[in-house]
């Protein structure tokens, strides 16, 4: 196999073992989650373009975050006409906080799996409607049978309980918050 | 990561206020006031920069989770349920929803693990392509849907990598089609055309979600049960040809070219309606709240497997067609082929092996090649009350094709004149026309006239049923073919 071959693999194993940690910094960084995808997409590229500078190494996680952030910012920028941002510095704080808390959501997502079997069937059924590609919401709620505000507090609900639920978890198996 | 204190259950809470931005923030419901207060929050709190960080962290697990995999499970007895109703971090009314008692006894297991190895797999294969690598690759998971791209025509896909070539073989699971075409065959042997803007996950090799965009689907016997879902609806096929669109707000046309689908609503996603069978020349639209709908005209491509149930562009010679049949479980189209009479052309919607023929021993009439073509249905032959609006853009001739057995109907030897050019039409089974013998292969071809009326103007057109009164035997529906009597705007 030649280098470039070996460089390619080396790519792929890096970038699919972390992609989940990077898609979930990027989410921190994106107001709506439907953008997520087209921000990944740009950050996927770039990081296969500028991995030949990737120094061996170095943590892969931390230098895909700093490239994510550097292509959510621009993401944001092309588009802060039209839609509310946050200031640069408190779009750095959250950076900052997502950061620093990477290693906290990567046990999160393994403990969402066992409090999402604790929610009642009828809820994970709404969860996973709700959060299917393309959903709205007011399509759902109207095929429901209520008011769009009132399937976004239940939804927001959920919401809290699988999170006090994954802090719970992870407070008994010793990790704090 | 450690914080300097161990928070008890106690400490879980955040001021209401924090969480009413937070969730606002998420849903994308935040108005500009809230926007400045959220600032100010995040600004001035890490622990409000903590909580909004872990909860969007959540939204993104969430996101890549979506996919349910319908199996029992069992919580231990010392696990009880969530219940959100004790959340009491934001006070909110209960919200009630019927749920039936089947819905209720169904428990899912949550599957992410599956959902990454495809997301993964399905970057990896992206990726693998850019690069240039070969299918023989081993790097990807197996469990993403593999294709081959059959038939490339000015496709331009919703990513920064390259565009597909015809001959590539590929993995994925969602695809997003800016513009153009691509026709890709799946290892289940089903063959779809993709028509940007185009917007679908695969969930296996055997059925899809389908956000928006169209589509059509051939499906051989292996590929059987091939399942498309809509945010209205939930097509199988079952061994066909068929075409199916939807829009971002759910409104969905499915069309039947050869074969059977069945086809439901899914208004309540917790009690699913009773399926729909839709046989060859049939076509639907389903809506939100609405009965479905029949799509009374649909058109297609001469040559491609593209069609649309939209209105015509300007510059189309036949605008539009439609009759007067108004009975609920009749959800026949009338198809509208723009230049695509000739030899081996169909005439029937319903009837896909029926085809135009020339007189044996002669070529296709000139006249009538690439004309366009109307396909009528077959089930229309005994309608005596039938009715059919043509619609023309410009002065045309309109061509009616009929059964040369019978005789034909007032209407049509009152306003047509009989040329004489001669078709057939067939093949029909054997005996199927007692008074037409079959040819040695055992098909039967029934002799057709061709007759013609000159229209002067753009307007409607309206042609009558087929049905003599007081003739004997079955005639067959005629046929319909359309030509400009002036040259074809230079565009």
């Amino acid at each position: 196999m030649d280098s470039e071959d070996s460089r390619q693999i080396r790519f792929l194993k890096l970038y699919t073992a972390n992609e989940l940690a990077i898609r979930s910094y990027v989410r921190t960084l994106i107001p709506s989650r439907d953008d997520v995808e087209e921000v990944m997409q740009e950050v996927a590229v770039v990081l296969w373009r500028k991995f030949a500078d990737y120094p061996t190494g170095e943590d892969f996680r931390k230098w895909a975050f700093a490239v994510s952030r550097f292509e959510a910012l621009a993401w944001l920028r092309d588009r802060a006409r039209d839609r509310l941002v946050f200031n640069q510095d408190v779009f750095d704080l959250i950076a900052q906080e997502a950061e620093s808390r990477s290693d906290y959501h990567q046990r999160q997502r393994e403990a969402l799996d066992l409090c999402l079997e604790k929610l009642p069937p009828t809820q994970r059924e709404l969860v996973q409607q709700a959060y299917r590609p393309g959903t709205r919401i007011d399509q759902l709620a109207e095929q429901r049978g209520q008011s769009p505000n009132s399937l976004y507090k239940l939804l927001q609900r959920i919401r809290i309980a699988l999170l006090d639920c994954t802090r719970r978890r992870l407070l008994e198996e010793g990790l704090a918050q | 990561m450690t914080s300097p204190h161990s928070p008890t259950p106690s400490d879980f809470s955040t001021p209401p206020a924090w969480m009413e931005l937070f969730h606002a923030y998420i849903d994308q419901t935040l108005t500009s006031d809230q926007w400045a207060t959220l600032e100010t929050v995040l600004r001035e709190h890490a622990e409000a920069r903590r909580t909004l960080v872990d909860l969007l962290a959540l939204d993104s697990a969430l996101q890549s989770d979506h996919a349910f995999c319908e199996e029992n499970t069992t919580l231990s007895a010392s696990e009880p349920e969530l219940d959100i109703s004790t959340q009491a971090v934001i006070a909110l009314p209960k919200t009630e929803v019927a749920v039936p008692q089947e819905s209720l006894a169904r428990t899912s297991v949550w599957r992410r693990n599956s959902t990454i190895v495809l997301a993964v797999a399905s970057l990896a294969a992206s990726l693998a392509i850019w690069l240039g690598w070969g299918a023989t690759n081993n790097t990807t998971s197996t469990d993403a849907v593999w294709l081959e791209v059959l038939e490339v025509n000015d496709l331009r896909l919703s990513s920064a990598l390259p565009a597909w070539n015809a001959g590539e073989r590929l993995q994925l699971t969602n695809l997003k089609i800016d513009s153009g075409e691509v026709d890709v065959k799946l290892d289940s042997g089903v063959t779809l055309s993709l028509e940007g803007p185009f917007h679908a996950e695969f969930e296996n090799s055997g059925s899809m979600q389908l956000f928006h965009g169209k589509m059509s689907a051939e499906v051989d016997e292996k590929g059987k049960g091939f399942t498309v879902r809509t945010a209205t609806s939930e097509v199988v096929d079952l061994g066909t040809r068929f075409g199916i669109s939807a829009k971002a707000d759910g409104e969905t046309d499915v069309v039947v070219f050869e074969g059977e689908v069945k086809v439901r609503r899914k208004n309540n996603p917790t009690k699913p309606e009773k399926w729909t069978t839709l046989k060859s020349g049939e076509a639907v639209r389903v809506a939100k709240q609405k009965e479905l709908q029949r799509l009374a005209r649909v058109r297609l491509s001469k040559n491609k497997k593209l069609w649309s149930s939209q209105s015509s562009s300007p510059n189309s010679l036949v605008v539009d067609v439609e009759d007067n049949a108004t009975e609920p479980e009749f959800l026949h189209y009338l198809g509208v082929v723009p230049q695509g009479m000739g030899e081996d052309s169909q005439p029937y919607s319903d009837r896909p092996n029926v085809r135009w023929h020339p007189v044996t021993g002669e070529s296709f009439p000139t006249e009538l090649d690439s004309t366009d073509l109307v396909r009528t249905f077959l089930a229309d032959r005994g309608d005596r009350d039938l009715e059919i609006r043509l619609q023309v853009s410009r002065p045309c001739i309109v061509y009616i094709l009929i059964d040369d057995r019978h005789t034909p109907p007032p209407w049509l030897d009152r306003e047509f004149l009989k040329t004489d050019l001669r078709l057939r039409l067939g093949p029909w089974p054997a005996n199927s026309m007692k008074d037409v013998p079959a040819d040695p292969d055992g098909r039967v071809f029934i002799p057709c006239t061709v007759w013609k009326c000159h229209v002067d103007r753009a307007g409607t057109f309206v042609l009558g049923s087929p049905v003599v009164k007081g003739s004997k035997g079955q005639n067959l529906m005629y046929g319909i073919a359309v030509a400009s009597a002036e040259p074809e705007p230079i565009h």
